[in-house]
This record gives C-alpha cells, sequence and structure tokens, in this order.
C-alpha cells in the first residue's frame, strides 16, 4: 500500500526513435509472414516509412536534453543528425536489397525487420551514457548484422564470411563486457556520468588499465582498426553488396561515436600513444594490403578500414572540444553516400553467384553501362579524396581536426596512405574504361530503378558535401556542442 | 564585368563540358565544334584582361573574393597579376588551337575526349586565378582527372602505366602539400587566433625558419614533380610519349608551367629564408636536369621521347632563372615559360601531323622528308630553331635572360646550364638532320601528304606568336614588370641586396631604350 514499488525514472519521448523502428521492423515481419513473397514490396514500404518517421522523431525531441532511464540514455539534437546518418544508410540498403537478385530464401520482410533492429542497436549505441546500455546496444546492433552476412544460405562464400564474423564479433563482445565487469570492479560504477575523469583518482590502477584495455579491444574490433580488423575482408566479401555497404558504413559510424564518447569520458593522455600507433598501423596496412586485393569487395573492405584509421585521427585530439567530434561526424557522413553508392554499383554490375566480385567483371562497364561506370568512377574519386568531392572535403576537415594535436606523424602516415590509396581506386576507374570488355560479362541488360535511385542520392549527395558542406558542419557543430555530461 | 571575369573565364569550358555530355554521343562533329567554341569564347575573354590591364599596378587586379567555407577561413578569393596573365594567355590561347588539331586525330569515344579538354581547361585556369590556398588545391587536384582519363583512354600503347605513373607521382608530392597547407593554416591559427587559408594573409604573416623550412620542402616537392625537376621527371618521358598530341600539348604547354607558378607564386614568397637555404641545392638540381635531359635527349630513337626530354631541359633553364632572384632571371624564366608553351605545343603538335600518318615515330623511319613534305618540314624546322634559341625567336630571349641572371647569381651552375643550350642545338639539329634532310631511304614516306588545313591553320597560329615573342618580348615582360620587382621585394632577405638589386633593376629592365 505504501510507496513500496518506485517507479524508475523512464522518459519514453528520448525512445521514440526505437519505438518507431521496433513497430515498423515488426509490422514488416508480419507483413511478409501473412503475404509471403508477393508481400516484399510491401513489406519494404513498411520498413521504409517507418525509419522516416523514425529519422523525423529524432529531430523533434526538443532542444534540451533527456535522461531516460534513469541517466543511461541520453537523447537530444546532438544525436538526430546521427540517428538520420543510420537510418539514411538503412533506408538506402533496404532500397538496394530490393532487386538483389542473389538473394536467396529470406522474405523481404525479415530483411527489413533485422536491418531496422540492427539500426536501434545503433541508435541505443549513441545514446548511451551508461556502460551496460552502450553493450546493450552493441550486441543489438551486431547480432542482427550476423544473420544478415549470412543472408545468401546457399553460398558456401558468404556462410564462412557470416561464422568468421559472428565468431570474431562474440568474442570481441566478450571482451567488451569482461573490460566492463572489471571497471564496475574497479570504479563501482558504469555510468559515464561518475567515470568522467576517473583516472585521477589511482586506487587501482593496473586493473583500471586493463580493463580499459579491453573495452578498447572491444571497440575497435567493432571499427575494425588494425590489428583488430582480421574480419572484415572475410565477412565483406561473403555478405550481399547491399549488406556490405551498410556494414562497412553504419557499423563504423556507431563504433566510432561510442569510441569517441568513450575517450572523452576517459580523459586519459596515457591512451594517446598506443592510439597513434594504431591509427599509423591501420592507415598504412589498410591501404597496402588493398593494393593485392582482385576482388573488389575485399578490396573496399581494406578500404574502409584504412578509412577508419583516418577517423580515428580527431579522437587524439581534444574531445571536449566540439570541433573535433562535428568534423569527425562529416567525414562519416560522406564517407556513408561514398561507399554505400560504390557498394550499389558493384552489387548491380560485378557480383557472379557465390557473391564474389572479381574486378574483371567490370571491364569495359563503359560500353555496357555508361552511367554506372561514371558513378563508379566518382564515388571511386571521393574514396581516393580528390576535390571537389565529399571525401576531399571530409580528409581537409580531418587533418584540420588531426591538426590540433601536432602528431606529425600521424598526419604523414595519413597522408602516405591516402597516396597509396589512390592506386588501387583508380585501378577500379581503369578497368571500367581502359580495358576492352570480355565476351562473357554480364548477360543481363536489366535496370534497376532502384539502385539506379540510390546511386543518384549517394551522388548527389557527394557532390553537395564537396562543394558546399558549410551547412551541414553548421548542423553537425552544432548537435557536437550538445554532447557534454 | 571586372570583378566576375576571371570567375566567367574559368567555369565557360565547364559549361561547354556539360553541353557536350547532354548531347547523344553519334553527333560527334557537334562534340568538335562545341569544343572549339567553347576555348575560342574563353579566348576571346581573356583578350579582355590583356586590354584592361593596368600596367603600373602590383598588386592583383580583376580580383573577387566571396566566402565559401568561412568557418575554416576557405574562401573562392581569385584574382591575377603580371605572371597569372600571361600563363592564362598561354592557356587560353593553346586550348582552342588543340581542340582545333584533334578534329581527324580522336575518331573513338571523341565525346568523352572533348569534355575532357574542357574540363583540364577549367582546372588549369582556375589553378592560375586562386589566391586561396585550398582553392588553389582543389583546382590542382581537380586538373589531374581529366589528364588521368585524356592518357588513359586515348593514349599509346603503354598508356596505362602511364598515367598511374603521371597520378600517383603528383599526388604523393600534392598530399604533402596540403599537409604543409593545413599546418600553416594552424600555425597562423595560433598567432592570430583566426583560421585563414588567404594567401594574402600568409603572406602578412613572419614565419620562424624552422617551420619555413619544412613547409617550403613539402610545397617545392610537390611543385618541382610537376616542374619536372631532376631526380623527380621519370613519369613525364612515359606520360609525355603515350598521351594522344592533344594530351602531350596540354601536358607540356600549360601544366608543367604549373610547377613553376607554383614556386613562383607560392612557395618562394611565403618562405623567403628557407629559399635561401634550399636554393643551391635546388638550383644544382636544374642544372643537373638541363644537362641530363640534353644528354639522355640525344639518344633517343622516338621524336616524341626525344621532345619530352628537351623540356626537362627547358624546364631546368626556368627554374635556374627563377631561383637567379633577380630581374634578369625572373623575367628570363617566364619568357621561357610562355615560349617553351608555344614552341613545345608546336613540336609536339608536328609529331602527331606524322604519327597520324605514318603511325610510327622512330626517327629511322623516316628521312628526306623535306622533299615529300615541305611545307611541314619548314614550319617543324623553325620549331627547333627555337627550341635551340635562335635570336629573333622565342627561345632566344628565354635562354639569354636565364643565363645572364643566374651568371649573377650562380656562376659556376650558370656556365654549366650554357652547355646545355649547346647540347640542346647538338640534338635538336641531329634529329632534323636525320628527318628531314638526307635521302627519302623508306618507301613509305614516298606518299606522304603535306599539311592539311585545320593542321597548318593550327601550327601557325602557334608558331606565329614565337616570332613576336622573339622579336618584341617588351611587350610582354612590361606586363610583367611589376610583378617581378614585387617577387623580388618578397623574396629579398637583406636590405642590402635589396638596394643592390633595385639599382640594377633601373639599369637592366628591357624598358630602357639605350640597351637595344
Amino acid at each position: 500500500m505504501s510507496s513500496a514499488i518506485i517507479l524508475p525514472n523512464i522518459v519514453l519521448e528520448g525512445l521514440w526513435p526505437i519505438i518507431l523502428l521496433s513497430i515498423a521492423a515488426s509490422l514488416a515481419l508480419l507483413v511478409s509472414a501473412f503475404g509471403g513473397r508477393k508481400a516484399d514490396l510491401p513489406a519494404t514500404g513498411v520498413a521504409l516509412v517507418g525509419l522516416a518517421t523514425a529519422s523525423i522523431a529524432a529531430f523533434t525531441v526538443g532542444d534540451g536534453k533527456l535522461n531516460s532511464f534513469q541517466s543511461t540514455l541520453l537523447s537530444g539534437p546532438f544525436n538526430a543528425p546521427l540517428i538520420a546518418l543510420f537510418c539514411s544508410a538503412a533506408f538506402l540498403t533496404l532500397l538496394l536489397s530490393v532487386r538483389d537478385r542473389m538473394k536467396a530464401d529470406a522474405l523481404q520482410g525479415e530483411t527489413a525487420a533485422i536491418l531496422l533492429f540492427s539500426v536501434c542497436g545503433m541508435i541505443l549505441m549513441v545514446q548511451a551514457t551508461d556502460l551496460i546500455v552502450l553493450f546493450l546496444g552493441v550486441e543489438l546492433m551486431s547480432i542482427p548484422l550476423y544473420c544478415l552476412a549470412a543472408l545468401r544460405k546457399r553460398s558456401k562464400l558468404s556462410n564462412e564470411g557470416a561464422i568468421k564474423y559472428f565468431l570474431l564479433g562474440a568474442f570481441s563482445s566478450a571482451l567488451l563486457l569482461y573490460g566492463i565487469a572489471i571497471l564496475y570492479g574497479t570504479t563501482g560504477t558504469t555510468s559515464y556520468d561518475s567515470l568522467l575523469g576517473f583516472s585521477g583518482q589511482r586506487a587501482n590502477y593496473r586493473l583500471y588499465f586493463v580493463a580499459n584495455m579491453l573495452v578498447f579491444s572491444g571497440f575497435f574490433f567493432k571499427a575494425s582498426l588494425v590489428p583488430f580488423h582480421m574480419w572484415a575482408p572475410d565477412a565483406y566479401q561473403g555478405a550481399p553488396a547491399p549488406i556490405t555497404g551498410f556494414m562497412s558504413t553504419a557499423v563504423k559510424a556507431a563504433a566510432m561515436i561510442a569510441l569517441a564518447v568513450f575517450i572523452r569520458t576517459l580523459q586519459d593522455p596515457y591512451w594517446n600513444f598506443p592510439m597513434a600507433l594504431i591509427i599509423i598501423g591501420t592507415v598504412i596496412f589498410g591501404n597496402l594490403l588493398a593494393l593485392k586485393q582482385t576482388d573488389l569487395k575485399r578490396m573496399l573492405a581494406y578500404s574502409s578500414i584504412a578509412h577508419a584509421g583516418y577517423l580515428a585521427l580527431p579522437l587524439m585530439g581534444n574531445l571536449q572540444e566540439p570541433d573535433n567530434l562535428a568534423l569527425m561526424m562529416f567525414y562519416l557522413f560522406g564517407y556513408t553516400f561514398l561507399n554505400i553508392g560504390a557498394f550499389a554499383i558493384i552489387g548491380f554490375c560485378a557480383e557472379n553467384e557465390d557473391g564474389a566480385a572479381p574486378q574483371e567483371r567490370l571491364k569495359g562497364l563503359y560500353q555496357r553501362r555508361p552511367m554506372a561506370a561514371l558513378a563508379l568512377s566518382i564515388f571511386m574519386f571521393g574514396l581516393a579524396g580528390i576535390p571537389p568531392l565529399a571525401g576531399f572535403t571530409g580528409k581537409l576537415f580531418l587533418f584540420n581536426a588531426g591538426m590540433r594535436v601536432f602528431t606529425w606523424p600521424l598526419l604523414a602516415a595519413a597522408a602516405i596512405g591516402s597516396a597509396i590509396g589512390v592506386y588501387y581506386y583508380l585501378r577500379v576507374v581503369v578497368t571500367c574504361y581502359m580495358e576492352p570488355p570480355d565476351e562473357e560479362g554480364e548477360t543481363t541488360g536489366e535496370r534497376s530503378l532502384a539502385v539506379g535511385l540510390v546511386v543518384t542520392i549517394c551522388l548527389a549527395m557527394t557532390l553537395l558535401l564537396g562543394i558546399y558542406p558549410t551547412p551541414l558542419v553548421a548542423v553537425l557543430q552544432n548537435a557536437a556542442r550538445f554532447f557534454s555530461f | 564585368m571586372d570583378a566576375t571575369i576571371l570567375s566567367l573565364l574559368t567555369f565557360i569550358p565547364l559549361v561547354g563540358a556539360l553541353l557536350i555530355f547532354l548531347t547523344p554521343s553519334d553527333l560527334e562533329s557537334t562534340h568538335k565544334y562545341v569544343a572549339l567554341a567553347f576555348t575560342s569564347i574563353a579566348f576571346v575573354l581573356s583578350l579582355h584582361l590583356v586590354q584592361h590591364w593596368d600596367g603600373g599596378a602590383g598588386g592583383f587586379q580583376f580580383t573577387l573574393s566571396a566566402p565559401w567555407i568561412s568557418n575554416l577561413g576557405i574562401h573562392y578569393s581569385v584574382g591575377i597579376d603580371g605572371f597569372s596573365l600571361w600563363l592564362i594567355m598561354l592557356t587560353t590561347f593553346l586550348m582552342p588551337i588543340v581542340a582545333l588539331s584533334s578534329f581527324t586525330a580522336v575518331e573513338k569515344r571523341a565525346k568523352g575526349f572533348y569534355i575532357h579538354l574542357l574540363l583540364i581547361e577549367t582546372g588549369m585556369l582556375g589553378a592560375f586565378i586562386s589566391l586561396n590556398m585550398i582553392l588553389f588545391y582543389v583546382f590542382w587536384e581537380f586538373m589531374l582527372i581529366p589528364m588521368y582519363f585524356l592518357i588513359g583512354v586515348w593514349g599509346g600503347q603503354r598508356r596505362i602505366y602511364a598515367t598511374l605513373k603521371f597520378f600517383i607521382f603528383t599526388m604523393i608530392g600534392s598530399l604533402l602539400m596540403l599537409v604543409a597547407i593545413v599546418a600553416m593554416a594552424w600555425f597562423y591559427r595560433q598567432e592570430t587566433g583566426i583560421w585563414s587559408f588567404e594567401y594574402a594573409d600568409w603572406l602578412a604573416m613572419t614565419w620562424t625558419v624552422g617551420q619555413q623550412k619544412w613547409m617550403f620542402s613539402a610545397f617545392a616537392l610537390a611543385f618541382l614533380v610537376k616542374v619536372p625537376l631532376f631526380p623527380f621527371h621519370t613519369w613525364l618521358p612515359d606520360a609525355h610519349v603515350e598521351a594522344p598530341t592533344a594530351g602531350s600539348v596540354i601536358l607540356a604547354g600549360v601544366l608543367l608551367k604549373m610547377g613553376t607558378y607554383g614556386l613562383a607564386r607560392f612557395a618562394m614568397p611565403l618562405f623567403p629564408d628557407a629559399l635561401q637555404w634550399a636554393s643551391p641545392l635546388i638550383a644544382g638540381l636544374a642544372v643537373a636536369g638541363i644537362i641530363y635531359g640534353a644528354l639522355v635527349a640525344m639518344v633517343q630513337p622516338d621524336i616524341k621521347k626525344l621532345v619530352a626530354y628537351s623540356s626537362v631541359s627547358h624546364l631546368g633553364f626556368c627554374v635556374l632563372g627563377l631561383l637567379a632572384l633577380n630581374p634578369q632571371g625572373i623575367q628570363g624564366a617566364f619568357l621561357q615559360m610562355i615560349g617553351h608553351g608555344l614552341l613545345t605545343g608546336a613540336l609536339f603538335m608536328l609529331v602527331g601531323v606524322i604519327y597520324e600518318r605514318r603511325h610510327t615515330r622512330l626517327i629511322s623511319e623516316y628521312g628526306g622528308l623535306a622533299k615529300v613534305m615541305p611545307f611541314y618540314s619548314t614550319l617543324f624546322i623553325i620549331a627547333t630553331l627555337s627550341s635551340i634559341g635562335l635570336p629573333g625567336l622565342n627561345g632566344f630571349i628565354g635562354e639569354f635572360l636565364i643565363l645572364m641572371g643566374a651568371f649573377r647569381a650562380f656562376p659556376p651552375l650558370a656556365i654549366l646550364a650554357a652547355t646545355g643550350v649547346i647540347l640542346g642545338a647538338v640534338y635538336m639539329l641531329w634529329m632534323v638532320q636525320r628527318v628531314f634532310f638526307g635521302p627519302v631511304k623508306v618507301e613509305a614516306n614516298l606518299g606522304l601528304k603535306d599539311l592539311r588545313r585545320h593542321e597548318w591553320i593550327s601550327l601557325l597560329l602557334i608558331i606565329a606568336p614565337m616570332f613576336w615573342i622573339g622579336l618584341y618580348p617588351k611587350y610582354f615582360t612590361d606586363k610583367m614588370a611589376p610583378a617581378v620587382q614585387k617577387l623580388i621585394r618578397q623574396t629579398a632577405v637583406a636590405e642590402a641586396e635589396l638596394l643592390d638589386e633595385e639599382a640594377t633593376a633601373q639599369r637592366w629592365t628591357l624598358g630602357t631604350e639605350e640597351d637595344r
């Protein structure tokens, strides 16, 4: 009768994006369950509507900060651009998966639902202000992805990639959890608020240090930084191209932002040196290893490893300054559209039945599909960092952010890595334009509205962010300003 | 009009490229004429610049500054001075001629060819007018893409190797320059508290010698790869030989000048102390390039490769002249730049003419061409004489001034460089003798037709200004004189030297009547 039950402080408004996505995912599942194959398009439509409304909801939380679930979730306008990014990536991926002719037996509703749940996990990751909730987000993001990577049930490559991803991912989640547990043991809390500046208290520093190391390893794995990158090429190659596009962009974005927030909480300068080594290793090795690849998806996997290295540059700086975080998010935006566009075209033109995408299949693409060749070239130039495309402005801003730390070896490594990278990006363009087509190449001349739409959106964003980045930068700077707790 | 003319000039070729892009591929003649039309429009617009040039002012003219990414201090700032004026004129003059000369040379995928031609013109003009470092960098990098396609798609046998080498060499230098640019902006912000990439702002800053040395090295590397300075020249022979004729003309005519322009505009004035430190080394490499280029050119069996190595040699002269830091040297360097653009452009077009007919460029395949194609031979020999430095043509005035200037700054190097002039005569005249004179050894040469109309029109258009520069260079040097003085002032490090320079400049500038 008395107040025996204390209701926790749940503020549901902050959760609207997740709620909407979950509802949409469930509806899509139901539509597919009752409609079967014929209901593929409606199921996708439901999911797309869910994504759109979730993005809009993210912006309407108000201009304050909302603490939900007893201050373990923080929602506000600073999260909105990121949530919009995740939803856009999922939106484009869903559009692409509609026509994915390699799709084996999964109903579109199932694919959509799994994708949407993964996006929920990502949103949790960036909203988390507590390590347990963060872990929840990581798992919620990763487990659906393990399923998505195995979408082509009959392909050996796909199964192999998915198993590798699953095993290594589970292992890294274990590391993360163990680290969180030890961290709780040494500090007595899992909340970011309390962890803020904890390193000042040197009670049990060695254990604290080990805990941090484990947590970082978990993050580095998700972000595919060297030397935790081994799973990426196989997983990316095995998954269907649209899913690879999603994995290489949204997952990396979520992991990077979560890592940034965690490093900001720690405020421990001890980690600068190891981070620097990791960045240099990632940038150089990622680019070097991509040189030898003949499979497009593996090559882009290594390229995304290298891009993770570039993205980690601002992490070396003072993350209290909103600019650093904003510039990192800007690069994520540009990189997302470039990568999804590239994978869209690769999935459409170069993938064969197993799911591999050997580069020879692009020979003479300019003759068969001139628009696709042009678009792919623009995306390749963008990833290489050539103006006036999004990759260049992103890289310029990253160098700007990295400059604040004055680490010349890092910047030199990034420059050299970019130079190496140019070669394999250009090689793709050479194959499209400068090599005569093989006799057996693509036999179907099918056109696809969905792929065209996705590519057009990505192209438009690439050009826009390259020529007129100011609006987005302003939005992101505004958002980053709120990132303090 | 004044403020917008430069932007109009730069982006009109882009509009032309878009127009060609939107027209269907089968209307081939449309593409040719649209390209010719737009490049000619750009040339006419650039004439306005010369007409309305204010000869006395030393600063930048036709300037415009519009905000772009203001929070980082990246503005769309453009303007030209005496140096960029003539380089822009060279570009807009060469492009219609290049377009005209490609009418029959490029048959397949002509649409893409003309699109890239126009895109590269936009890139080059943009780089010459930029007064903001990031804007300059954007155009500098952007130029690489159409050139990459021009060589890679319409080039010769080893085109893919050549184009990748060209792209990657240049890109490495450029990336280091980007790091340096961002570093400088950061230093500037530390001093003044604001972000700025404006050239004018950076000129006003004083940088420490340590900072200058690093920055200069990065900038110089990027520019000297482009020049190309020995030993960074290895991309040039491949790129030139494998490129289509139009590509070679643009590459040799304008792109190489980007390197020396970058030196004169950015690397030298911004870092005068570092310049003093690095100058002996670079001058030494320049002279090495002069002699090495000449010696290697002598043994080439392929005419185009011979001309490519001669470019290495000629541009070594330009760098030497620039580093001399006196009026003669700098004037000579810029005259040589413009003249070299014309004469190498002419030589490559001439080689392209016989390549189109016989599909070989080997000297051994020719002989006695003067009997078969007299008109062609005449023009070729005029271009050769210009390359050698015969007085009356443009090669002489450039080389002479450079040697004069270099002798005052580095006497031993100047003496060595002078031998390069002799070597130049050797390889060119020997090649001419083997190709044009003597008996007609090869059967196939007997039936060769002389120049067709579009060929001799484009060639005469290029060769005529060579006489103008050679006989009356004052027209060109007058407009450059204020910029030359400004550069000398900016790179001077000691007061005493400065006074001496000004006094001698009064005597030696090509304006005084007594010297003529």
